[in-house]
């Protein structure tokens, strides 16, 4: 035949070769994968015809297999000696097993876009619980206009960069598509095609929906490596170039699934890279190897601190670069960015360093930020008025809640704020905006709730009342909405799983008129964050009381201002003015 | 055949490598006529030669010459729609002039051939050489077509097929058929059952009917074809009594189940149990079979194919 002289490795990947694989404590370290059924069409592999082969699906790092050589995708040819030429998937893994702490096997490596040929998709069910982590999200959208026509385009980014930018209609497209393909997965959920042109909320709802789903469906290895998903991001391959944006490196975890796969060996050379990704309007600059962290304040600017310091240090760090008075110090706290559009409370003595840690466990950055604190809004209005720094930084929380959903606007209303907001009438969008019925609340994301058997609620914990919201298990809201005054609720804590409760919860009692007290359980994930915001509220309704009461005479630890008064000269008179 | 106009005087001849020892089948390759073609199976190299002929004294002069292999899939009513699933081309010559006769060289190695050749009602499915002359004018063509076989290979034995279906107080059958996949030269070994009987039988048959269906969503069509029909018993059967079946599909002009090829159609077989009443009323129960097509292809040894690629590869 023609010499190929050639002496590359990878050429004596292109026909059949021998593996000895040696059982460690942690296995064989790969996976198995194929049709179920025996026999099959014959297909070529490299010129010569086999009949369908079982292959290997996931390799550990630093694996016994891996030493070996095997590489993922390699079919099997042969095990301990015996060829397994169209076997079923337990006959393979029957024959791996008989050969105890030793496994010779006769494998061949294929090309990745082979792979896909070899593997018809009506014998056996794709692994979708298989996961190879991207980093994809959808951090924006932009209108353009093309040829006289407009509409909104949504800004894919893959390991920060952007990759692709595309409209709704085309991503209605891709779905219809992977749904021919992958029939049985169960797609999260997809936004709704409206007939209408959509305000700017409904757009941020409809990108947030759309990073979720990508997010949720393309990190599925079978769904990531497909034609119609390559084509949709218009890229070759899912790279696997180490990633130079996250100052921490991947800490490979013992308890991570088998799934993972390692970065393959033969790659192209590492590009350095810088990237810059667009949050929220805010800009950040990621760095290389520091462990400084970025903290977006309410100013529409960022400050980077050590990322060893606790809340509190930092807390004061940063307020301090706001120029503000101290007496509006307790009214700030720091907040961690979790889940969709969900904003958590850090405690003093917090470190910052554990929430970075887990978010780029996730592959994704820690946002944090300086939010208010306070929930009381008759106060929260007496302050603005004494000090004009907070109206800016008000201000920019409240268009970032409302960007956002988390405060929820009708339509009419969101039009008027965006009108204010574009001709910079701060004053006047706060004062809209507080009107509605969701200003000043925290609403958590939905959990499940003892008092319900069946479905989740939502807690929203405002200055007026407790309120629980009934929804299902996926979050859509029902009817029911249960109302809690503060004045029936009796106590309140936080309980950490023992040997009779299962999970974590944080509880609160409360007594209506003559009845028993009775207590709820709400097993949410942020029953630290709850029990905060419950006990502030209380202690809000103290300091508004002891105000009333006793206006001259306020506790230290009291921050609140009666409206009106300049001096701090004590007066028996009723002003009656909060 | 070279009917070409306005004598160019040229004659294009595609030769395929290694043709005397390679197998051939009768295959059709329109409505009346069925030719001796070869076989190829999936990644095999297609390689060969193209000569052309030039009458002595005569010259061609050409925009180039280059040689296709195509795999196609033609559906007959929908627009004489062509769909090429595989195009692979050659450049055999650039722009010039041929003086006299010659020889080009092609080879396509490894190509992927993932489907059957396929003739059949409303769709067809063939692999072809074509070579291209290009001219100013008209272009001179030439074709080969050739046969591509799929092979698979099934265990002996697999599950057989065993059904009880009937009428109520009228009829009670229990049928069972040796296997659910059959290969092409294989024999439908099985039995019938009576249960119950409560008509008057006059006959009863076997069919094997070919369904061919093209098209996908709304527009799906479907072209049933009896290829077989064989009577399995004459005269009436009582309650208790077996019947054996016996049919060999070797003499029958059958191709392997064909499923979704290219999402474009679907091929199925069906075996039908017929029973015929005194009053000529027909019950019958359809029972769907895998064909395959068994491999002559000897059975590997993975050992010397281990020597053979570390030799070509140099390791």
């Amino acid at each position: 035949m023609s010499g190929n002289n050639r002496k590359r490795r990878e050429d004596i990947y292109k026909g059949p070769r021998k593996v000895t694989i040696k059982k460690t404590d942690t296995g064989f370290g790969f996976n198995v994968r194929g049709q179920v059924s025996e026999g099959g069409q014959l297909k070529s592999i490299n010129g010569v015809l086999y009949a369908p082969l079982q292959h290997v699906s996931a390799i550990l790092e630093n694996g016994s297999a891996e030493m070996a050589g095997v590489r993922p995708g390699d079919r099997i040819l042969e095990v301990n000696g015996e060829n397994v030429e169209g076997s079923t998937h337990r006959q393979v893994v029957e024959l791996i097993k008989a050969g105890g702490n030793e496994l010779r096997m006769t494998v061949i490596s294929v090309p990745a876009k082979d792979a896909q040929r070899l593997d018809p998709d009506d014998d056996f069910f794709y692994d979708y619980d298989d996961i190879r982590k991207i980093e994809i999200d959808v951090p924006e959208y932009e209108h353009v206009e093309e040829e006289g026509s407009k509409f909104v385009v949504y800004c894919i980014h893959l390991k920060g960069k952007l990759v692709m930018k595309r409209r709704y209609s085309e991503f209605l497209l891709m779905y219809e598509e992977l749904m021919k393909i992958f029939v049985e997965f169960d797609y999260p959920k997809f936004p709704s095609k409206k007939l209408f042109q959509l305000s700017e909320q409904q757009l941020e709802r409809r990108r947030s929906m759309l990073e979720t789903f990508i997010q949720e469906t393309f990190k599925r290895r079978v769904i990531q490596e497909c034609d119609v998903v390559m084509d949709f991001l218009k890229i070759e391959s899912f790279d696997n170039e180490p990633d130079n944006s996250e100052p921490e490196t991947h800490d490979y975890n013992a308890d991570e699934e088998l799934g993972e796969v390692t970065k393959p060996k033969f790659e192209k050379v590492e590009k350095p890279q810088t990237s810059q990704s667009k949050v929220n309007g805010i800009s950040e600059q990621v760095k290389e190897k520091s462990d400084d962290i970025d903290i977006n304040l309410p100013n529409q600017s960022s400050v980077s601190c050590k990322k060893h310091l606790t809340t509190e240090e930092t807390l004061k760090e940063v307020v301090g670069s706001l120029d503000l008075p101290d007496n509006l110090l307790p009214f700030f706290c720091l907040f961690v960015r979790k889940e969709r559009n969900f904003y958590c409370r850090l405690r003093s003595d917090e470190s910052l360093a554990k929430h970075a840690k887990m978010a780029s466990s996730k592959h994704k950055r820690a946002h944090f930020a300086v939010r208010k604190w306070i929930f009381n809004k008759a106060q929260e209005k007496a302050l603005l008025a004494r000090n004009e720094e907070l109206l800016i930084l008000l201000y920019n929380q409240a268009v970032s809640d409302v960007k956002e959903n988390r405060i929820q606007v009708t339509s009419r209303v969101a039009s008027q704020l965006a009108m204010m907001s574009s001709m910079n009438k701060h004053s006047e969008y706060l004062e809209l905006v507080n009107d509605s019925p969701t200003y000043g609340c925290v609403i958590f994301p939905h959990c499940s709730c003892d008092s319900r058997k069946r479905g989740h609620v939502i807690v929203n914990i405002s200055y007026e009342a407790f309120k629980l919201f009934a929804c299902t298990e996926d979050g859509e809201l029902e009817s029911q909405v249960i109302e809690f005054e503060w004045s029936e609720m009796k106590d309140w804590e936080v309980r950490k799983s023992t040997e009779d409760e299962e999970k974590i919860s944080f509880c609160f009692q409360y007594q209506r008129g003559e009845k028993k007290a009775r207590w709820v359980k709400i097993f949410t994930t942020y029953e630290d964050y709850m029990f905060d915001c419950f006990s502030r509220v209380m202690t809000e309704r103290k300091w508004e009381e002891e105000l009333t009461s006793n206006p001259g005479k306020k506790s230290p630890d009291n921050p609140f201002i009666k409206e009106g008064i300049t001096t701090v000269q004590s007066s028996n008179d009723d002003d009656g003015d909060l | 055949m070279n009917f070409f106009g306005f004598g160019s005087g040229a004659e294009i001849e595609i030769l395929l490598d290694g043709a005397d020892k390679r197998k051939k089948v009768e295959h059709k390759i329109s409505e009346n006529k069925s030719e001796e073609l070869s076989v190829y199976y999936d990644g095999e190299t297609v390689s060969g030669a193209v000569s052309i002929s030039l009458k002595p004294g005569g010259k061609l002069e050409h925009k180039g010459i280059k040689i296709e292999l195509i795999g196609q899939i033609e559906i007959l009513y929908d627009r004489a729609n062509q769909h090429d699933f595989a195009t692979l081309t050659k450049q055999l010559a650039s722009p010039g002039i041929l003086n006299q006769s010659k020889v080009y060289a092609f080879e396509f190695p490894h190509v992927e051939k993932p489907y059957e050749s396929y003739f059949g009602s409303n769709v067809r499915l063939r692999y072809s050489l074509k070579v291209t002359v290009g001219r100013r004018l008209t272009d001179l063509n030439k074709e080969l077509e050739f046969v591509v076989h799929t092979l698979s290979t099934y265990p002996d034995t697999n599950t057989s097929i065993k059904m009880e279906v009937g009428i109520e107080d009228c009829l009670h059958i229990e049928f069972e058929y040796n296997k659910q996949k059959y290969h092409l030269k294989d024999a439908i070994i099985g039995k019938i059952y009576f249960l119950l009987v409560r008509v008057k039988i006059k006959h009863m048959e076997m069919h094997v009917i070919k369904r061919e269906t093209t098209g996908t969503g709304p527009s799906v069509y479907h072209d049933d074809d009896t290829v077989a029909k064989f009577e399995i018993m004459d005269g009436a059967p009582v309650k208790g009594e077996s019947i054996p079946i016996r049919l060999f599909l070797g003499g029958y002009n059958l191709t392997p189940s064909m499923r979704d090829i290219n999402r474009k159609f679907s091929v199925k077989y069906f075996l039908n149990l017929v029973l015929i009443d005194e009053e000529d009323r027909r019950y019958f129960k359809q029972q769907e079979i895998i064909l395959w097509r068994k491999g002559d292809v000897p059975r590997r040894q993975i050992n010397s194919a281990i020597e053979e690629s570390t030799q070509r590869f140099g390791a």
